[in-house]
């Protein structure tokens, strides 16, 4: 082939390729889903292997896009085999992959497709075609990365948990990985990454020195899976003096530079973003600016200058960023990055260079011709970040990761958030790299503001308990302590709230509460911030159930138990007052003995002074229930007769509700149940 | 035509009920147990099992009893104090359990205009997933009324 030429890396690009870091577009895209989509259903080890004609791990030299001899844009990857697992490969592996971008802009989009980066190394499964050439076996399936954890472990990591793979749908109910850059990729078996699962047929990278062997010997017997700890990167190669690849460990995001001893949290965009037109001309007159100044902002304008250019055409541009796939509906749409290095400062344990001068590009067909100034101004503020030393605000690389958990509040997230101004976590990181050495952590933020109201549906078990936790802009988990003392000692599950500036109602539902007890109980908000608590409420559950085993019906000479008529007593006047309850004893009288639960009586209202009304009878033991017993209307006389359960101390409540006034009462008893 | 029996439930109580069930559901003896006085049904509230729409006259409406104010899905009676409220037509109330034969007997008689009447009521239910009473308004076309069911035990 007339490629076979390009084992050279391409000049320039490469070596600096790792150290820029770059702003995705995913669900941003104004053209909203792809239209069309791969489906792809993870496959086993062992069945790739069955299916590959060559295996080769081997490093990729070169991935140029050409046409094919139909005149679609095809795109060529070399790959220098270190080891050829199976099959036969004479000198490189080149690889023949359907669809890419032409530099005159044609392209051919192709979901699925494996997208090689020169100087990784990768295992690749490949298929054979005519004329001695070769595509990936079962498109991303068949391509893996090799991958080094913070301890030194390799990983053979696939291709579907690398990167941003637009109109790809997985077919199995997997979490979703990310949306990432080929620099910086998610971190797959660290906290909150998915969760590991023991098969070969899924994302999780493999451990790569057992998976050669299995591929080397056909056997799959052993469980390669791994969960790599810590920060996770790709292996890079570059070529020494003599031609020789040599690994390199990839920076890119992981580098924390250290430029200009306390510069301010602040940078701006004081010049126009409003970029029309595009292109290498006018590429060629914009200028980001910034200065050594304690104070200094970064200003970005379209005037001319020979310093910190801003391309605006990254076809031309030779600094490499992963893929520019943005037509698709996701893809690099801005690469940023230092340039210029000098000395060393050590933070936390970490060294970091001094940036005297960054440089940024955009993806003009991208950000110029397509997409609003604001968004245009969003990646560029996003990319001069990079150029301060910033990495992704979610990718465990930045100092964005000194608080947790408030990744989104950052223009330097991975993926465009349409801020064109520094966010929370954006400070933080500022100030942590160039402020006092702090961060908001401890003494930026405030901790969440809870307040405690009062607790709802309180039942013999159960309660709600309610209130509200205002984030107060840090990410913010929030949950309620409650116990029987103002010590507590139990809590609710937390519960996420957001990192909003505003009180966000929270609730916890208990169960399993003693009866009649009283509880306290508080709102709880904790962040990186601190803990805010809410003042102590409390509550009592209701009355304890009455006694539950079965009783037997005892008659009694049917007998007055209560005239409210008669002359003041236990079972006689006064009458009964509207809103309020009366007591009456029951154990112990007409013959009903004290451990009677329950008695059948016949209750009579005698000519109430007001009404509508009601009477409600219920046990000693209760709170008003909301159940009646008589109703009537005002001078009615009215029986009905009831079962009436009994308090623990025999006695029972009359409750009185008709708009003012009195009832008399009276109750007749015929049996009870013990 | 299948012979529909009273079962006579032996409470020595002014006023007590007559309760029917088929001949086939006649059975005991059961024991009883008591429950804190708890509101079961009430048609005033929003649509629901247990809430509105009010009876209308001359209908038959379903209610799902066990399972609700402590009452356990093996209970056989229930004590229920049944308040009709705001009736729009005289008439009478017929509570019996649910999928037998109606039965010929009143749960309580009211007038137009009452704002509310209960009686006390000992009704054996269908041991049924879906509904354990079913109830007779027994008023003229048109008219309706408010419902309300309060439990102060049950039998098993």
């Amino acid at each position: 082939m007339a490629n076979s030429g390009s084992f050279a890396f391409r000049k320039g690009g490469f070596g600096r390729a790792f150290r820029f870091a770059c702003l995705l577009l995913a669900t941003a895209s104004p053209w909203g889903r792809p239209l069309l989509a791969t489906s792809v259903i993870p496959i086993s080890d062992a069945e790739l292997y069955r299916r590959a004609d060559v295996i080769v791990h081997g490093i990729v030299l070169s991935s140029d896009v050409t046409v094919d001899d139909r005149g679609r844009p095809e795109t060529l990857i070399f790959i220098e085999p270190l080891a050829v697992l199976k099959g036969q490969v004479s000198g490189s592996l080149v690889l023949h992959q359907a669809g890419g971008t032409l530099p005159d802009g044609r392209f051919f989009k192709l979901w699925g497709r494996p997208e090689y980066v020169p100087g990784r190394e990768v295992v690749v499964f490949a298929i054979a075609r005519a004329k001695a050439e070769y595509e990936t076996a079962e498109m991303l399936l068949g391509k893996f990365e090799v991958w080094q954890d913070a301890a030194g472990n390799r990983f053979a990591v696939p291709d579907l948990t690398i990167g941003h793979h637009p109109g790809v749908e997985v077919r199995e109910a997997r979490q979703e990985t990310r949306a990432l850059d080929g620099d910086a990729p998610d971190t797959p078996g660290v906290a909150g990454g998915p969760a590991v699962q023991k098969s070969q047929d899924n994302r999780l990278p493999r451990r790569l020195t057992p998976f050669l062997a299995a591929l080397d010997a056909g056997s799959f017997e052993e469980n390669v899976d791994g969960a790599p700890a810590g920060k996770f990167e790709p292996v890079h190669h570059e070529q020494d003096g003599v031609g020789r690849l040599i690994p390199q460990w990839g920076t890119l995001g992981n580098a924390l530079y250290r430029w200009a001893n306390n510069a301010t949290a602040v940078w701006t965009l004081s010049g126009t973003a409003n970029i029309t037109g595009g292109g290498v001309g006018e590429a060629t007159g914009a200028v980001a600016a910034w200065t050594n100044d304690p104070n200094s902002s970064i200003n970005y304008t379209a005037g001319s200058g020979t310093q910190n250019i801003i391309h605006l055409d990254a076809v031309t541009s030779d600094l490499g960023c992963g893929w520019s796939s943005c037509l698709s509906g996701g893809g690099v749409i801005g690469c940023g990055g230092p340039t210029g290095l000098s000395g060393g400062n050590t933070l936390r344990g970490e060294t970091y260079s001094t940036i005297v001068q960054g440089t940024m590009e955009l993806r003009s067909y991208c950000t110029t011709n397509l997409y609003s100034s604001v968004l245009t101004q969003s990646v560029i503020t996003h990319e001069l970040g990079h150029t301060l030393g910033l990495g992704h605000s979610d990718q465990d690389v930045s100092p964005h990761d000194v608080c947790r958990g408030d990744e989104s509040a950052a223009i330097m997230r991975s993926v465009v958030q349409n801020y064109t101004t520094l966010m929370s976590d954006d400070q933080d990181a500022i100030r942590w790299l160039y402020g006092d050495g702090g961060n908001s952590c401890g003494a930026g933020g405030a901790p969440p503001t809870a307040v405690t109201s009062a607790a709802s549906g309180i039942a013999q078990a159960a309660a709600t308990l309610n209130g509200t936790v205002n984030p107060n802009g840090v990410s913010t988990m929030s949950y309620f302590q409650y116990g029987t003392t103002s010590s507590y000692g139990l809590a609710t599950g937390q519960q996420g709230i957001g990192s909003g500036t505003s009180a966000s109602p929270v609730t916890g539902s208990l169960s399993g509460l003693a009866c009649a007890t009283l509880y306290h109980f508080r709102g709880v908000g904790t962040n990186a911030n601190g803990t805010g608590n809410g003042s102590d409420m409390t509550f009592t559950t209701s009355a304890c159930p009455l006694a539950r085993s079965p009783v037997r019906l005892y008659t009694v000479t049917p007998c007055r138990l209560v005239d409210t008529r008669n002359a003041v007593g236990p079972g006689g006047g006064p009458a009964l007052a509207s809103g309020g309850g009366r007591s009456f004893p029951v154990g112990g009288r007409c013959g009903i003995p004290a451990g009677a639960q329950a008695v059948a009586i016949n209750v009579t209202v005698v000519q109430p002074t007001a009404g509508p009304g009601f009477l409600s009878l219920y046990p000693g033991d209760m709170s008003l229930p909301v159940a009646s017993t008589v109703n009537y209307k005002s001078g009615q006389t009215r029986a009905n007769s009831v079962i009436l359960p009994l308090g623990s101390a025999g006695d029972i409540i009359a409750w009185c509700a008709q708009g003012g006034g009195t009832a008399d009462m009276v109750i007749d008893v015929n049996g009870y149940f013990q | 035509m299948a012979r529909t029996r009273f079962l006579r439930v032996g409470l020595g109580v002014a006023g007590s009920l007559l309760l029917a069930a088929s001949s086939a559901s006649a059975g005991g003896p059961y024991q009883f147990f008591t429950v804190p006085p708890c509101r079961v049904v009430d048609t005033r509230n929003p649509t629901g099992p247990l809430g509105g729409p009010s009876l209308a006259g001359g209908a038959v409406r379903s209610f799902p009893i066990t399972g609700m104010c402590a009452i356990p899905s093996t209970a056989q009676a229930v004590v229920f104090n049944v308040t009709v409220v705001g009736p729009t037509g005289a008439g009478h109330l017929r509570i019996w359990p649910y999928n037998t034969t109606m039965p010929l007997v009143s749960t309580m008689n009211f007038e137009v205009g009452d704002p509310a009447i209960a009686n006390g009521a000992i009704v054996p239910l269908t041991t049924a997933p879906t509904a354990n009473i079913s109830i007779y308004l027994g008023t003229g076309a048109g008219t309706n009324a408010d419902l309300v069911l309060d439990i102060t035990g049950y039998f098993q």
